[in-house]
């Protein structure tokens, strides 16, 4: 442990107590598991919809309850404050949250263990494409590797117990591995899109119908918009009056404003309409295949 | 075997139907040649990036400002330039911040140097980290983080540290006990997460949104509302941003400053790229048009 004796008071009894707890929780988490296996299969959709229903409540509680500015001391706090309840109403919501950090945390390493699950199937098949799992998988062990590596040695910089000198070696490692092959491959992966952006748009924009001449014609004006040089086309034209309308950036903002926010807006209500309604029935267990099914 | 009479195309049969390598190849010589050497073009701020920046620069010396950078290489091109821009603006403020980011885990790493290369120029006043800023860095659960920090900041954080404690007792989260302490909350992002600060938000902190060009229509909705103190769009949002710091510390008499850099530097090839895509739409228009006066379009 002393490999991580930078953080907040690791110390060894605080490890230790984090190793029973952890054992406790993974005991309790067990017991709770198999008892909800055992569970008559009649009995399980309201249970899961009971179980959503209050997990839901939880945020919408924290969404409706109205809340004030509390001074204790010389600190001003906002809580949440609930007549029948005696507590602040937010420490609820403190404590689920860090569930929900946990739970996902959880699921990234599920995603982890399903890739890892995956390509050793893979490779141990002798897959015709075992050779690519394997760069996969070798890739990845070098990144956790050196990156957990890295972030010690940092770490351990940060609060005097090594020096940048002594952790070169594993810095230099990090700095190919992430920023000089990583971030490059993956911006350059990126980077594709113009060239398709460019060839789709060369197709697509036709001027075949009425529709389509309005479509290219606004889509053109936006475009010219956003480009400096363009704009310097009508910046000969009054910043002010009937002419200053024809400036491109002003038919730009005109029509951004005008024409493509109220639809915008008309989509987005419909949506969150839609999506309330969708809440609703998977919090009262209406809506089939989610959750409860 | 029956062979078919070859026939030549005439120029517009050839320009209706342009070979898409060719337009690969158009634009990956017209763009490295711009990378390499790029032209200084003029610029015209937009308002909604003018006003994130002039309520940003409004802020004093001590002020906090929390920020979340939810972009990677996906957006490099775009966001980069933007979250340059801003720290250059907090540092020379002296405005303290925190980071985190909830887009992806490689974030913090991609971040972390710019930081640090932008606190060693003239003018950033040698930001610390744990002293005048610090990273709250990856949450994995948005929802859950949007919530927490908008009950309770601290809480939400004070398991992150930096030098061996929390990142809550360092000097940056001094007066800071609620997330309407923080005078703004800045989202930088190549997706949707700013929606979730949209839904939460409820403190009197005001919001503002450097985003990518694409993801612009739907938020402008939220400026014009006021939801959104301003919005920084796309490469052409960082060169103004740029503008705006040169504007304020001009190149002569700030002559160390650094003011332009990304937001710049892309501005040349973009604006020859979307040139490019006007003209390749043009053509093929024009070229389609003649065909059909012809009647030579198959």
């Amino acid at each position: 442990m002393e490999l991580f004796a930078f953080t907040i008071n690791r110390t060894p009894e605080n490890w230790a107590t984090a190793l029973l707890a952890a054992v406790l929780v993974i005991f309790a988490t067990s017991i709770l598991l198999f008892g909800l296996s055992r569970i008559p299969s009649n009995m399980r959709r309201p249970l899961v919809g009971l179980f959503v229903f209050i997990s839901g409540l939880f945020w919408i509680l924290d969404w409706a309850l109205p809340r004030s500015r509390v001074q204790e001391g010389a600190t001003t706090s906002v809580k949440t404050l609930i007549p029948i309840y005696p507590y602040d109403y937010q420490e609820v919501i403190n404590v689920l949250v860090n569930v929900s950090q946990v739970m996902s945390g959880i699921i990234l390493a599920l995603g982890v263990l399903s890739i890892l699950r995956v390509h050793f199937k893979k490779v141990f098949k002798g897959d015709r494409d075992a050779f690519f799992s394997i760069v996969l998988l070798g890739s990845m062990a070098a990144m956790i590797v050196i990156g957990l590596w890295d972030w010690i040695a940092t770490n351990r910089e940060a609060v005097g117990m090594s020096t940048p000198e002594a952790n070169e070696t594993i810095h230099t490692a990090f700095s190919i591995v992430f920023l000089d092959m990583l971030q490059i491959l993956d911006a350059a992966m990126f980077s594709l899109i113009a060239f398709f952006i460019l060839s789709a748009a060369y197709r697509a924009f036709r001027v075949r119908s009425i529709e389509a001449t309005i479509m290219m014609a606004v889509a053109l004006i936006v475009l010219l918009g956003f480009i400096p040089l363009a704009m310097a086309l009508t910046a000969g034209l009054p910043a002010d009056g009937f002419l200053s309308n024809f400036r491109i950036e002003n038919m730009k903002t005109w029509i951004l404003l005008n024409m493509s926010t109220p639809a915008l807006r008309a989509i987005d209500l419909g949506l969150g309409l839609g999506l309330l309604a969708m809440a609703l029935r998977i919090l009262l267990g209406i809506e089939k295949g989610v959750a409860v099914d | 075997m029956i062979q078919e009479p070859q026939t030549e195309k005439n120029i517009w049969q050839t320009l209706y139907a342009i070979d898409r390598r060719w337009l690969y190849l158009i634009l990956i010589i017209v763009v490295s040649i711009l990378v390499v050497n790029p032209i200084t073009v003029p610029n015209v701020v937009d308002p909604a990036a003018k006003s994130l920046y002039d309520y940003l620069s409004g802020l004093e010396e001590g002020d906090f400002v929390y920020i979340e950078s939810d972009w990677t290489n996906s957006t490099r091109g775009e966001s980069r330039g933007q979250f340059e821009a801003l720290m250059r603006l907090l540092m020379r403020k002296k405005v303290r911040f925190c980071i985190s980011t909830l887009g992806d885990p490689q974030i913090p790493d991609i971040i972390r140097p710019i930081i640090n290369q932008i606190a060693q120029e003239p003018g950033s006043n040698n930001y610390q980290e744990g002293q005048d800023w610090v990273m709250a860095g990856y949450f994995p659960n948005l929802e859950a983080h949007v919530s927490g920090l908008v009950n309770n900041i601290r809480n939400a954080v004070k398991d992150k540290q930096f030098a061996g404690k929390s990142i809550v007792d360092t000097p940056v989260f001094e007066g800071i006990n609620d997330l309407s302490d923080a005078k703004c909350v800045v989202v930088i992002t190549g997706s949707s997460t700013i929606n979730l600060w949209y839904e939460r938000l409820r403190a009197k902190t005001k919001l503002g949104l450097m985003c990518t060009a694409v993801m612009s229509g739907e938020n402008i909705p939220y400026y014009v509302s006021r939801q959104l103190v301003g919005i920084v769009i796309g490469a052409k949002g960082a060169f103004d941003f740029e503008t705006l710091l040169a504007e304020e510390w001009p190149a002569d008499e700030y002559p160390d400053y650094t003011n332009y850099t990304s937001g710049r530097r892309y501005m040349s090839p973009l604006f020859f790229a979307l040139m490019l895509l006007i003209l390749a739409v043009v053509v093929g228009n024009i070229a389609m048009i003649q065909l059909k006066k012809s009647g030579g379009r198959s």
